[in-house]
């Protein structure tokens, strides 16, 4: 077990290196010049400024050594500056990821149960009205456009539930210094009104973050419930004697979960690049909004690093899903090979 | 005849039953032949669109300086320049329509072809065509397409670029394993035997076997590229204005949304119904064409 | 009787159509007695016994007759009734044993599973009782391989601990559902051959369900022989090799290589299997038979006495079966 994972996290890094050249090329590359942005060094910048600006940030030197340079830095933990703070950029993204993870954790939270709740529902009262209200809610997830489907329950919610639809927290309750996970912060200050002033900022966007999700995972459910509902085994455990309810749950769904634990790890991916709408709709201060912003900037270490930070984020929870494979089915060892 | 001949107008007479039966299961499969209908509305609107647009969708009217309510004049109101909101829905179709089929045409060609490749040749190939696939498909698309569209800058041809990169190794992904599996089948090998060339047995044999997979992956792939785009366009990187986007719409209107949420609605429940037709059709297509999925 | 079935009927509703499954069946089980159901696929055999313990989905539905299980209608039974005889009085074991145990549970959950439902023992006494019922399957050192998982075992192994899971409450009726059909030959001889000791030893009855002549020759004492949905012979194991009655009958076993005759060729039943939506509307088996004759495609004959043994055919006498399927 333990070699398994030390052989899936020593090839996590050709990919990861793969990922970081990636992203650089198309910054470096493809991107136009970031001296040319009139955000970074205003609209009247001289030939001189430019070059001399060029030259500070290992600008003008041949795209191969900017690459080994970059190189150099990121196994140093050192990700450059930010073109318009000057900050570096880990300091930067370190402030707003708490922000983009909170949000993440809890839509999965919400994605997942409600997903699997409406999945196994429908797949144990097919082609009730159960199930088909389900589906046509899984349907529907799937094709809202989530920044629209967030604008739509502000509207709809926030005016009669004085549910707050901007921002983590109100500003009179922030936490100081702490993890940067308001929740977790508030809670251990035993301080419960910023806590549920904290809790009350979330749920708008959790919920919209999370509808993509909850119909992903609720179609998967379903069709993998009503797959395993049709194995031999199943009927073994009936001819047993056993409850529905066992019959169901031990049986049908311990081993539909298999699939479905997978499609759950592929939608924590969809739900941090679904972070840059959300943050957008509900002014979240986390990287998706920083990006967007850093974008319109030209600020490209900083969106290298946010791309970079994501996908390893990303990458590790993939491998934590193989992970709970091993628990989930006996049937997979872990040999030296590959698990795919 | 031939015996060989005979076998292949027996095979050809196979899939065309086959296809018929497919038509009959999807007509029958009353969701999907809504998605259709809807979808050939739109592919209409699209054509001939800029003949039924009640006004010029570019067409400013000063004296309207804030957003107007429906009116008979106006059916959807108009926009905070005095634009006609019905008229750039339409417009937009075109642009939607247009980016959702040529991005996954894009897409579904340039990663049949790293798919089939990878799939067929297997060894070396394989693992490196594979890898790099993999370090695509670690970065999350929307994530992917905002860096490109950030380098690329906005505008159409750029979205669609974005859109069909960020695609590629899903089809890839899905035509190597449906080769991969196909390969090792009986008449895959029969075509081996009979001394069939490489080319020629993947063009032949293997592609016609997986193409209802790759068919249906499409449909459901332009639902997504259509989400994508308006997605971008929300994010202000999508097409340039003063060209009538969806995604676009809905985020110029933000700003009026507390007074006059008809501006945001209207574009934004456009998006969703396209999409929805498209995964309608995508999902009766699925159990049409794959009848072990029929429960 | 321990267990009587009396004109029961099941039918499948699909898309297509009705398929008649099961049509007006009737037959006893004594205790102790190892009774053989035999068919090919498609006579309803395997539906049968799905019936018999309330094991029939959608779209399969019993449209009559009664399932009488020591003087009680298992078919008017409560759900809660029928499970707690499932498993307990009457248990299954079925076809497949690769795919009918639970991959992702170990041995002794699953068999664990049943004892706790239906016999009220402490921890301690269930998990020796799940070992006494591996031993009595012959399963080699059962202390050890009751923490297997199913995907450790090979198949004659696994159909070995399917039989001890459906032992363990002490059943008096085991329905086994073609339970050597997915096995090796070797290993098949071994499972009958445990079927029968067991059959000895605990004084169960058995309900084989198979489409194997051979198995049952050696196994059973009676045998039903079911073609599409009906009963077409019905005698003990000995009447029914030495005289055959029905043409089926008679086909089937002369189908059966012999070591001891010297023929060039196997005979052969003509024709197939009809499609369910087309059973010929007389005798079903009008259209394969060698002796078929006019009445025989009009009119479905009765299940009659002919001599020890019953047979479903107008050779022997021309009584019609009452129209009430």
């Amino acid at each position: 077990m333990f070699k398994y994972v030390c052989k899936r996290l020593l090839l996590l890094v050709p990919v990861l290196l793969g990922v970081v050249t990636i992203v650089f090329l198309i910054m470096r590359v493809f991107a136009t010049d970031p001296s040319e942005n009139e955000n970074i060094l205003g609209k009247y910048a001289t030939e001189e400024v430019k070059i001399a600006w060029k030259s500070k940030n290992g600008l003008d030197k041949p795209l191969a050594i900017q690459y080994v340079n970059y190189l150099k830095g990121i196994f140093s933990g050192n990700f450059g500056n930010s073109y318009r703070t000057n900050k570096p950029v880990m300091e930067e993204i370190s402030e707003r990821f708490p922000a983009t993870i909170e949000l993440a954790i809890m839509a999965i939270i919400l994605a997942s149960v409600f997903g699997v709740l409406i999945g196994l529902i429908s797949a144990v009262k097919k082609n009730s009205i159960f199930d088909n209200i389900g589906m046509a809610i899984a349907l529907i997830g799937v094709s809202i456009p989530i920044f629209w489907f967030g604008l739509i329950i502000i509207k709809i919610f926030s005016g009669w539930t004085g549910l707050p639809s901007n921002g983590r927290i109100n500003s009179v309750f922030r936490p100081e210094d702490g993890t940067g996970f308001y929740l977790l912060d508030s809670l251990l200050q035993r301080d419960f009104e910023a806590f549920w002033d904290a809790f009350k900022h979330m749920i708008l966007p959790a919920i919209t973050l999370a509808m993509y999700s909850i119909a992903v995972i609720a179609r998967m459910t379903r069709s993998s419930v009503l797959e395993t509902l049709n194995k031999d085994y199943v009927r073994t455990a009936r001819a047993k004697g056993l409850k529905e309810n066992t019959v169901v749950f031990k049986h049908a769904f311990r081993n539909a979960l298999i699939p479905i634990v997978t499609v759950i790890g592929l939608q924590f991916g969809s739900l941090l690049a679904g972070a840059v709408l959300t943050e957008s709709v509900f002014s979240w201060p986390g990287i998706g909004k920083y990006a967007v912003d850093c974008i319109q900037n030209s600020d490209f270490p900083v969106i290298q690093g946010i791309v970079i930070l994501t996908a390893t984020s990303f990458v590790f929870v993939n491998l934590f899903v193989d992970v709970v494979y091993a628990f989930l089915d006996p049937r997979i060892k872990f040999s030296s090979k590959k698990g795919e | 005849m031939s015996s060989n001949q005979i076998f292949e107008k027996k095979l050809k007479f196979r899939q065309d039953s086959r296809m018929s039966d497919a038509w009959r299961a999807l007509f029958k499969n009353k969701a999907a032949a809504l998605g259709l209908i809807f979808i050939c509305i739109l592919c209409f609107l699209s054509v001939f669109g800029k003949y039924l647009m009640p006004f010029d969708p570019n067409f400013t009217k000063q004296s309207l300086a804030n957003p107007a309510l429906p009116s008979a004049e106006h059916w959807l109101g108009t926009d905070q320049h005095g634009r006609d909101i019905l008229s750039r829905i339409i417009d937009g179709t075109r642009i939607s329509m247009f980016v959702g089929v040529v991005s996954v045409f894009f897409s579904l060609l340039i990663g049949t072809v790293i798919g089939a490749i990878a799939g067929f040749c297997g060894g070396r190939i394989d693992a490196i065509v594979m890898r790099f696939m993999d370090m695509l498909l670690a970065i999350p698309s929307m994530l992917l397409a905002i860096t490109l569209m950030a380098s690329l800058k906005p505008g159409l041809d750029k979205a669609i670029i974005s859109i069909s990169i960020v695609y590629i190794p899903h089809y890839a992904l899905i035509v190597r394993s449906s080769v991969l599996s196909e390969k090792t089948n009986d008449y895959a090998q029969a075509y081996k035997v009979m001394g069939a060339s490489n080319s020629y047995t993947l063009l032949k044999g293997i592609l016609p076997n997986i193409i209802s997979n790759i068919i249906v992956r499409a449909t459901l792939g332009i639902s997504v590229a259509i989400i994508d785009l308006a997605a971008l366009g929300f994010l202000g990187l999508g097409v340039k204005d003063p060209q009538a986007e969806w995604g676009t719409m809905v985020s110029e209107s933000r700003r009026f949304f507390e007074a006059k949420p008809h501006t945001l609605f209207f574009p934004g429940a456009m998006i969703m119904l396209t999409v929805l037709a498209f995964n309608l059709l995508g999902d009766g297509l699925r159990d049409a064409l794959n009848p072990k999925s029929k429960k | 009787m321990l267990l009587e079935v009396n004109g029961l009927k099941t039918e499948f509703f699909t898309k297509k159509g009705t398929v008649k499954a099961v049509r007006n069946i009737s037959f006893g089980l004594a205790k102790g007695e190892i009774l053989a159901i035999v068919g090919e696929s498609g006579s309803g055999k395997s539906v049968t016994s799905l019936s018999v313990m309330g094991l029939i989905d959608y779209p399969g539905k019993i449209v009559g007759g009664e399932v009488v299980f020591k003087g009680k209608n298992l078919l008017k039974a409560t759900k809660r009734e029928l499970q707690k005889i499932r498993g307990d009085q009457i248990s299954m074991i079925f076809q497949e044993p690769m795919t009918s145990l639970n991959p992702v549970q170990k041995i002794r959950d699953q068999l664990l599973e049943s004892i706790k439902v239906h016999m009220k023992l402490s921890k301690k006494d269930a998990l020796l009782r799940a070992i006494e019922v591996l031993k009595l399957v012959e399963i080699p050192s059962p202390k050890t391989r009751i923490n297997d998982y199913p995907h450790q075992m090979s198949g004659g192994m696994r159909q070995r601990v399917m039989i001890a899971m459906a032992l363990s409450c002490h059943p008096e009726i085991l329905i086994a559902d073609e339970p050597t059909t997915a096995l090796d030959v070797t290993i098949q001889a071994q499972i009958l051959d445990l079927l029968y000791d067991l059959r000895k030893k605990i004084g169960m009855a058995i309900l084989l369900i198979t489409h194997d002549l051979g198995v049952v020759a050696e196994t059973a004492d009676r045998i039903i022989v079911m073609y599409c949905g009906r009963i077409v012979e019905e005698a003990l194991v000995k009447d029914l090799f030495a005289t055959p009655r029905h043409p089926y009958t008679i086909g089937l076993l002369e189908s059966i290589p012999k070591l001891n005759e010297d023929r060039k060729r196997l005979y052969m039943i003509k024709g197939v299997v009809p499609d369910p939506f087309s059973i010929p509307k007389g005798c079903s088996f009008s259209d394969r038979c060698e002796h078929c004759m006019e009445k025989c495609k009009h009119n479905v004959p009765a299940l009659i006495q002919s001599g020890n043994q019953k047979v479903r055919c107008f050779l022997y006498g021309d009584a019609l079966e009452e129209k009430n399927e």
